[in-house]
C-alpha cells in the first residue's frame, strides 16, 4: 500500500477543471481545493505507479506546482515508514 | 529498494523543474486575469452603484460614501496600484453587510451620481443577489430547523421565502428550504452575515456572476398566469366525469374519494363506537401513527 | 465507529496537505480524520420540551461533535439549530470553576467582591445561613429555586433535602413560571398530571390548532413534523391563535389574531357551537365527563394590598361546583359568533372555521398550547377551557384526537412535574396537603411521621412542632411569593439552581432586585456561566451541565430519556446533584428538627441531613464499579458515584420509583433504572416493560383494566378521578389586570426566539447564534411606529409602571403584531424585559403572565 497526499498549485481559473482531470485519474482524490490550491490524496499499489502518478499530474494544463506532504508507503509485509515533508 | 529511491528523486528534481517554468507563465496569467475581473467577487458596490463599467468611469474615489456611511461599513479598495478598482467604495456582506438604512444616507453626498441619486427606495437598491450557494453543507436541506437567513432577511417574507418540502428520509418531518428571489432581493447581505456555518452557505454575490436568464423564447406558465391574474387564453370550462356510484372525482388533485352516507368526503368511524372492538382501534393508531 | 486503516492514513494524509497550503477541508474529510478514535454516546438535547436525542462524540475528554440521533423517533436525526450547536455550549470562555463569595477584609461581605473560596468554605456559610434562618423565621425563612432542566434525581434529591431534611416547603421549580396552570388545569380536569396523547398525534391528526404557542421557533422539531403532515395529508388543515403575526401563520389554513386575554370567550364561543349545532358527544359526556363552573372574579395573584386584588370578590378561590349540562349551555350560550367577534377583533367566518374543525365528529383535532395559555392570569381557566371542547366532543385519548399541552423545558415533565419539586407537591402526584401522602413518603424515606411540613402545618389535625419553638404554620409558597418574602425579609437565604431567575422572573426592579440585595439575605446561585442571577448573589457555586454528568429527562410526550456522563466538568464544577447532597453533610438533624420528632427515631439524633436521607440503606444501596460501561465495551466516569462511593442517581432513582408502583396514586409507572440506558427513552405509565402512547382509554392504558376489570377494549376510564368521569369547567372571560390606558397605550408581550433558549445564558455564548440573534428588539406594527414617528432601527425606551429599557424598533421582523401589542424577547441580559413586566399571576396556579402589561414607546 502506498498513499500520498500532495497540494497542487494552479492557476485558479482552471481549478475546477484541473480538479475535475485529477479525480478521473486511477488512484487520485481531490477532497478539497481552494484559492488555486488542490489538496490531492493518491492511493496506490506500488511506489512506482505512484511516482508515474505525480508526474503525470505536473503535466495537466494549467497546473503551476505539485508539492509532496505526505507520504505513507508499506511493501508486502515490511515495517511501515511515514515521512512528512511540509 | 534502489530503483524506488531513483524514481523518487527523479520526481522530485523533475517537479521542480517544472514548477520554475511555470512560475514564470503564471505572472503573467495574474496580470490578465486582474484587468477582466478588477473586483474580487465578495467585494458589493454600495447601494444605487452604476453597472460596473460605469461605476468605475464615475466614481471619482472621493471616500465620500464611505464617511456617510452609519454603520461604517463600506470600505475604499486597496487593490494595488494598476487595478482600476483601487479607490472605489465596497463593503464585505460577511463582515459587514448594508444595514439597509431607509434614507440611504450614502448616496445623497455622491458627487458625481456613481452611486445614483434616483434610488430613494432602499428596498429597490440591487446591490447583489443571495444565491444559496452550497446546498450540501446548508443544514435546512437536511432538515435541520435553522431558516436564520430567512429570520434576518429584512425584505421579510419576500426576497427570501421557505419552501416546505417532506422529508422523505425521516418520513414524519417537513423541511424548511430557503429560496431567494431576484426580484426582491437587495444584496444586503445580512443573510450572508448571520449564516450559522462555519463559512457560509449563502453569499451575496455581484449580480453579473449570480444570475442565470431563462431563454428569450420561453416562459412559465404559471407565471404568467399570476401576473395577468387569470388564464391568458379562453378558461377551461367544468369537467363531468364517468364514476361508478358513491365514487368522487377531486379534478384539481386527481384523488378519488369514497362518498359516505353523510355525502361527506374520506370519513372514518365514530371514535366512541369503534367498529370491530379495541383491536381495530389499536391497530388504527398505530398506522396512523406511523 | 468503523473506519478501515486505509482510511485512517488517507484522512491523515490529507489533513496535512490541507493544513500545509492553509485550505479548509469539506466537512466530510476533517471530519472522517477527526472521528477516529471518537466515542459516541446517546444524550437529550439540553434545551426545549420537544426532547430530541443526540449523539455526542467525544475525543480526549471534550465534546468535539455532535448529530442527531437517527433512531430516536421523535427527531429521527434531525436538530434545530440550538440542537446544531450543543457541542458548543458546555465551552464558553467564562465557565466558572471556583466557588466565589462577596468578601471584604476576608470575611463574607454583602457589599464585597466576589473572591474565589473553597467548596468547604462555601458549604460551612451556607449551611450556617441556613440554619440560621430556619430557626429564626421559621419553614418560609428559607427557599430553594430549582429547574425544569434538573435531572430527575437532581429534583429528587432537592425534594428530600428541602421538604424533609430542612422541614421546608419552599422548594419551587422555575416550571412554576412555565408549565403550573397546566398542571393546575389537568389536576383540576383529569386529577393526574400531563397529557392523555403523545407525538405521534402530530401524524394521525387532520387539524392542528395552536393556541398561544408559536411552535414553529419554540418547538422547531416538532413543528417540523405538522408542516409534514399538512403537506403530505390530504385535508389536513393548521389554525393558528396568537396575539401576533409569527412564523407558525405562514403554514395556517386559518390564522387568526386575537385581542389579548380573549382567548377566553373563543373557547367558550367553540363550546357553544358545538352546543347549539347539537354537534356534540352525548354518549361520551353521559358516560364520561362531570359539569362544573369555577368561582368568577379571583384577582390577579398581586400583592394583597393591590386595589385590584382588594376589589376581587373570590381572590384566588378555585373550588369547583357541580351544574348540570344544561346549566353548562347556558352559562356558553353568551359567547356567540357576534359578541366573541367584537370582543376578540376576529372575523366571525374565522370564528366559525375553527369551531366547525372541533365540531366535525369525522375530524380527529390535535390542540396544541405553550407559555401564550400558561403565562396567563387566567390559565388554568384557559387550559380547562380547551378541554371542555375536546371533551364535548369525546375527542381525547385516542390517536389525532389530543388537546396537549407541551413544555418548554427539557424536563418540566420528568422533573418539576413528576417528582413534584413544587412548594406544594411530592413525587407522583401526591401533595404535602394531604396527611396520608405525607406519611406514605415518610414511611418510603424511613423518616419519622410529621416530618413532612404539611400545607396547614397540622398533622392528624394537630400543630406540626418547629425547630422555632412555634407551630409550622401555612407552610406553602410559590415562586413569585418568594421574591416577595425576600423583599420583604420573611425569607432570607435563597439557593437559585439550574436557572436564572433574576433575569425570568417579572417586576425586576420593584421585587426581584431589592430582595436579592436586601443585607439581611443570603443569596446562592448554581450556574455555570456568570449570568444576570449570579451577579446578584452571594455565593456563587460553579456547576458541572448537561453532558458533564450522568442525568435523566422527561419530555412533554412522557418520554423518560437517560444518559450518562460523557466528560469531566472544568475546574472545580460540580454537579447540581453533588452540590445538594455534599451541603446536606454540613446540616445535623439537631439543628433543623425540634426534639419530638427526633424522639420519634432516636437513632437520628447528631446525624448529618446525608445520613438520613441519603446513606439510608436505600439511596446507597447500589454499588458503583468505578466506572459505567455500556454494552459496547465503551467506559464513562460518573464523578457524583465516584465521590459518594455508590450509584447513586440509580439509588435516588429506585427509590423514587418506589412512589410510582407502591404509591396512593396510580399511573407513573416507570421502568427499572438500567432499562433506559439501553433505550431511546420509554413513554410512561410502562407496564410489563410496555410503554403507554394513549392514556385513559382501555386497551392502550393497562391501568384502567388495573383501576376498572371490567372495562372493554375502547373504553374510557378517566382513573385520576375515583367515578372515572374528567371535569367539564365552565369559565367565563375576564379582563387583563393591566390592559393599555391613554398614558400607557400598547400592550406589552414577551417570549422566546428560535436561536436562543430561556434567557440566553447557554445560547448567548455560541457566537454564530449570538450573531444570528444579537439582540432583543421591540417588534412593533409599522402603523404603530409611523403614529410615534419610528421607523425600522430607531432607538427607542420602552416604558411601563415599572421600569424602561433601551432597544431598537423592528417593524419587518419575524413577529407582527397587531396594532396596540409590542414583542420583546426576554433573552437579551443587556436589556431586562422584566423590568417593565407585572408580577401577575394566575391566581390558582401563582404562575406569571409575562403576556400582558400596559407600556410606551418613546424615541431617543
Amino acid at each position: 500500500m502506498s498513499i500520498c497526499s500532495l497540494v497542487v498549485y494552479t492557476n485558479p481559473e482552471k481549478m475546477e477543471a484541473v480538479k475535475a482531470d485529477i479525480e478521473k485519474r486511477e488512484g487520485c482524490e481531490a477532497p478539497a481545493a481552494e484559492n488555486g490550491k488542490i489538496v490531492v490524496v493518491i492511493d496506490t499499489p506500488s511506489r512506482d505507479v505512484m511516482s508515474q502518478t505525480i508526474m503525470d499530474l505536473n503535466n495537466i494544463p494549467g497546473v503551476i506546482n505539485v508539492a509532496l506532504i505526505y507520504e505513507y508507503f508499506e511493501d508486502g509485509g515490511q515495517s511501515e515508514t511515514v515521512s512528512q515533508k511540509a | 529498494m534502489a530503483a524506488k529511491q531513483v524514481s523518487r528523486r527523479r520526481f522530485l528534481t523533475d517537479m521542480a523543474r517544472t514548477a520554475c517554468g511555470v512560475s514564470l507563465f503564471a505572472l503573467g496569467l495574474g496580470l490578465y486575469a486582474r484587468r477582466g475581473n478588477a473586483l474580487p467577487p465578495e467585494f458589493i458596490r454600495p447601494p444605487g452603484a452604476l453597472d460596473e463599467e460605469k461605476f468605475l468611469a464615475a466614481c471619482t474615489r472621493c471616500g465620500i460614501c464611505v464617511r456617510d456611511c452609519p454603520y461604517g461599513i463600506l470600505k475604499l479598495a486597496e487593490l494595488g496600484g494598476e487595478n482600476p478598482a483601487t479607490g472605489t467604495p465596497y463593503f464585505i456582506a460577511r463582515t459587514g453587510p448594508c444595514e439597509m438604512c431607509e434614507d440611504i444616507p450614502c448616496i445623497p453626498n455622491c458627487p458625481t451620481g456613481a452611486l445614483d441619486h434616483a434610488l430613494t427606495d432602499i428596498e429597490k437598491a440591487r446591490m447583489g443577489l443571495a444565491v444559496l450557494i452550497d446546498q450540501e453543507a446548508c443544514i435546512a436541506f437536511q432538515g435541520l430547523r435553522c431558516e436564520v437567513c430567512f429570520n434576518v432577511c429584512p425584505v421579510r417574507g419576500k426576497a427570501i421565502t421557505l419552501e416546505y418540502q417532506p422529508n422523505k428520509r425521516s418520513g414524519r418531518h417537513a423541511m424548511f428550504i430557503p429560496v431567494v428571489h431576484s426580484e426582491y432581493c437587495t444584496g444586503c447581505g445580512l443573510c450572508e452575515k448571520a449564516c450559522i456555518l462555519e463559512r457560509e452557505a449563502i453569499k451575496v454575490l455581484p449580480i453579473r456572476l449570480a444570475k442565470g436568464e431563462l431563454g428569450r423564447h420561453y416562459r412559465l406558465g404559471w407565471k404568467e398566469k399570476a401576473k395577468r391574474g387569470g388564464s391568458l387564453v379562453t378558461p377551461d370550462r367544468e369537467h363531468r366525469f364517468n364514476l361508478p356510484e358513491g365514487v368522487e372525482y377531486d379534478y384539481s388533485t386527481g384523488r378519488i374519494y369514497m362518498k359516505d352516507k353523510s355525502g361527506k368526503a374520506g370519513s372514518t368511524a365514530d371514535p366512541a363506537k369503534p367498529k370491530g372492538g379495541a383491536a381495530s382501534i389499536l391497530n388504527r393508531g398505530i398506522q396512523e401513527a406511523k | 465507529m468503523t473506519m478501515n486503516r486505509r482510511d485512517f492514513i488517507k484522512a491523515q494524509a490529507v489533513a496535512a496537505a490541507a493544513a500545509t497550503a492553509g485550505i479548509s477541508l469539506p466537512s466530510a474529510v476533517s471530519a472522517q480524520a477527526q472521528d477516529a478514535g471518537m466515542r459516541w454516546d446517546k444524550i437529550a438535547c439540553r434545551f426545549c420540551g420537544t426532547g430530541c436525542s443526540v449523539l455526542v462524540g467525544v475525543k480526549d475528554g471534550r465534546v468535539v461533535a455532535t448529530q442527531g440521533d437517527p433512531d430516536a423517533p421523535v427527531n429521527k436525526g434531525l436538530n434545530c439549530i440550538k440542537g446544531y450547536f450543543l457541542t458548543k455550549i458546555m465551552y464558553g470562555a467564562d465557565r466558572l470553576t471556583k466557588p466565589l463569595l462577596r468578601k471584604k477584609n476576608g470575611k463574607f461581605d454583602k457589599n464585597g467582591e466576589f473572591e474565589e473560596v473553597s467548596w468547604d468554605e462555601a458549604f460551612k456559610i451556607m449551611a450556617e445561613k441556613f440554619v440560621e434562618a430556619r430557626k429564626k423565621k421559621g419553614p418560609k425563612g428559607i427557599g430553594m429555586f430549582g429547574s425544569g432542566q434538573w435531572t430527575i434525581w437532581e429534583g429528587y434529591a432537592a425534594q428530600k433535602l428541602m421538604k424533609a431534611g430542612f422541614r421546608s416547603n419552599s422548594l419551587e421549580p422555575n416550571a412554576r413560571h412555565c408549565m403550573a396552570s397546566a398542571v393546575g388545569a389537568f389536576m383540576r380536569g383529569f386529577g393526574i398530571d400531563e397529557p392523555a396523547g403523545c407525538y405521534d398525534d402530530m401524524e394521525a391528526a387532520d387539524t392542528f390548532v395552536l393556541w398561544g404557542s408559536n411552535m414553529a421557533e419554540m418547538h422547531p422539531i416538532l413543528w417540523s413534523r405538522i408542516t409534514n403532515t399538512r403537506l403530505t395529508k390530504p385535508g389536513a388543515q393548521v389554525h393558528v391563535l396568537s396575539t401576533f403575526h409569527n412564523r407558525c401563520f405562514e403554514l395556517a389554513d386559518n390564522g387568526i389574531i386575537f385581542k389579548p386575554q380573549t382567548d377566553l370567550a373563543i373557547a367558550n364561543f367553540i363550546a357553544n357551537y358545538i352546543i347549539q349545532n347539537k354537534k356534540y358527544n352525548k354518549e361520551f359526556i353521559d358516560k364520561h365527563v362531570n359539569f362544573n363552573i369555577t368561582p368568577t372574579d379571583i384577582g390577579y395573584g398581586l400583592r394583597a394590598d393591590d386595589p385590584r386584588e382588594k376589589a376581587a370578590k373570590n381572590r384566588a378561590k378555585g373550588k369547583l361546583t357541580k351544574i348540570s349540562f344544561e346549566e353548562y349551555a347556558k352559562h356558553v350560550s353568551k359567547y356567540t359568533a357576534d359578541y366573541v367577534s367584537e370582543l376578540s377583533g376576529v372575523p366571525k367566518e374565522q370564528l366559525i372555521k375553527l369551531a366547525e374543525q372541533y365540531a366535525d365528529p369525522n375530524r380527529k383535532v390535535a390542540s396544541y398550547w405553550t407559555m401564550g395559555f400558561n403565562q396567563h392570569t387566567r390559565g388554568v381557566w384557559v387550559n380547562g377551557l380547551v378541554y371542555n371542547i375536546h371533551l364535548l366532543m369525546g375527542k381525547i385519548a385516542e390517536p389525532g384526537n389530543s388537546p396537549f399541552s407541551l413544555t418548554g423545558q427539557p424536563s418540566a415533565c420528568g422533573t418539576a412535574r413528576e417528582v413534584g419539586t413544587f412548594t406544594h407537591r411530592l413525587p407522583a402526584d401526591l401533595v404535602v396537603k394531604k396527611d396520608a401522602h405525607c406519611k406514605f413518603a415518610e414511611k418510603i424515606w424511613k423518616l419519622p411521621a410529621g416530618t413532612i411540613p404539611r400545607a396547614n402545618g397540622k398533622m392528624d389535625g394537630k400543630d406540626q412542632p418547629d425547630i422555632t419553638g412555634k407551630p409550622m404554620g401555612k407552610t406553602l409558597i410559590h415562586a413569585v411569593a418568594m421574591h416577595r418574602a425576600l423583599h420583604d425579609g420573611v425569607m432570607n437565604v435563597f439557593w437559585v439552581m439550574c436557572n436564572n431567575n433574576l433575569q425570568a422572573a417579572a417586576n425586576f426592579n420593584k421585587e426581584s432586585w431589592p430582595g436579592w440585595r436586601s443585607p439581611e439575605n443570603f443569596i446562592i446561585v448554581s450556574d455555570p456561566y456568570p449570568t444576570v442571577s449570579a451577579m446578584g448573589a452571594d455565593l456563587v457555586l460553579p456547576t458541572a451541565m448537561w453532558a458533564e454528568k450522568e442525568g435523566a429527562y422527561g419530555n412533554s410526550e412522557r418520554r423518560t430519556q437517560f444518559w450518562r456522563q460523557q466528560v469531566k466538568a472544568p475546574g472545580e464544577a460540580k454537579s447540581d446533584l453533588w452540590q445538594i447532597v455534599e451541603f446536606s453533610k454540613y446540616v445535623k438533624t439537631d439543628d433543623v428538627w425540634p426534639a419530638e420528632l427526633l424522639d420519634q427515631m432516636p437513632e437520628y439524633k447528631g446525624k448529618t441531613l446525608y445520613d438520613v436521607l441519603y446513606a439510608n440503606g436505600q439511596v446507597n444501596k447500589f454499588p458503583f464499579e468505578g466506572k459505567i460501561k455500556d454494552d459496547r465495551g465503551n467506559e464513562y466516569d460518573n464523578d457524583e458515584s465516584a465521590h459518594f462511593g455508590y450509584y447513586i442517581q440509580k439509588g435516588l432513582f429506585e427509590e423514587y420509583r418506589r412512589f410510582q408502583w407502591e404509591g396512593p396514586k396510580t399511573g407513573h409507572q416507570m421502568a427499572p433504572y438500567d432499562e433506559y440506558h439501553k433505550v431511546r427513552g420509554l413513554r410512561w405509565p410502562v407496564i410489563d416493560g410496555k410503554e403507554t402512547l394513549w392514556r385513559f382509554r382501555a386497551g392502550y392504558d393497562p391501568i384502567v383494566k388495573q383501576v376498572k376489570p371490567d372495562a372493554k377494549d375502547g373504553e374510557v376510564f378517566f382513573y385520576g378521578r375515583k367515578d372515572g368521569r374528567a371535569n367539564i369547567i365552565f369559565a367565563p372571560y375576564e379582563p387583563a389586570a393591566e390592559p393599555p390606558d391613554d398614558e400607557y397605550d400598547l400592550w406589552l408581550c414577551t417570549g422566546r426566539v428560535l436561536e436562543h433558549w430561556h434567557s440566553g445564558s447557554m445560547t448567548r455564548r455560541v457566537p454564530e447564534l449570538y450573531r444570528a440573534m444579537p439582540d432583543a428588539k421591540v417588534y412593533m406594527n409599522k402603523k404603530d411606529a409611523r403614529k410615534r414617528r419610528l421607523r425600522n432601527g430607531s432607538k427607542v425606551k420602552v416604558i411601563t409602571r415599572r421600569g424602561e429599557i433601551v432597544t431598537r424598533v423592528e417593524t419587518r421582523g419575524r413577529n407582527v403584531p397587531q396594532e396596540g401589542l409590542v414583542f420583546i424577547p426576554w433573552f437579551d441580559a443587556g436589556r431586562l424585559v422584566n423590568k417593565l413586566t407585572l408580577d401577575q399571576t394566575d391566581p390558582l396556579s401563582k404562575e406569571t403572565d409575562y403576556k400582558k402589561c400596559a407600556c410606551k414607546i418613546v424615541k431617543i
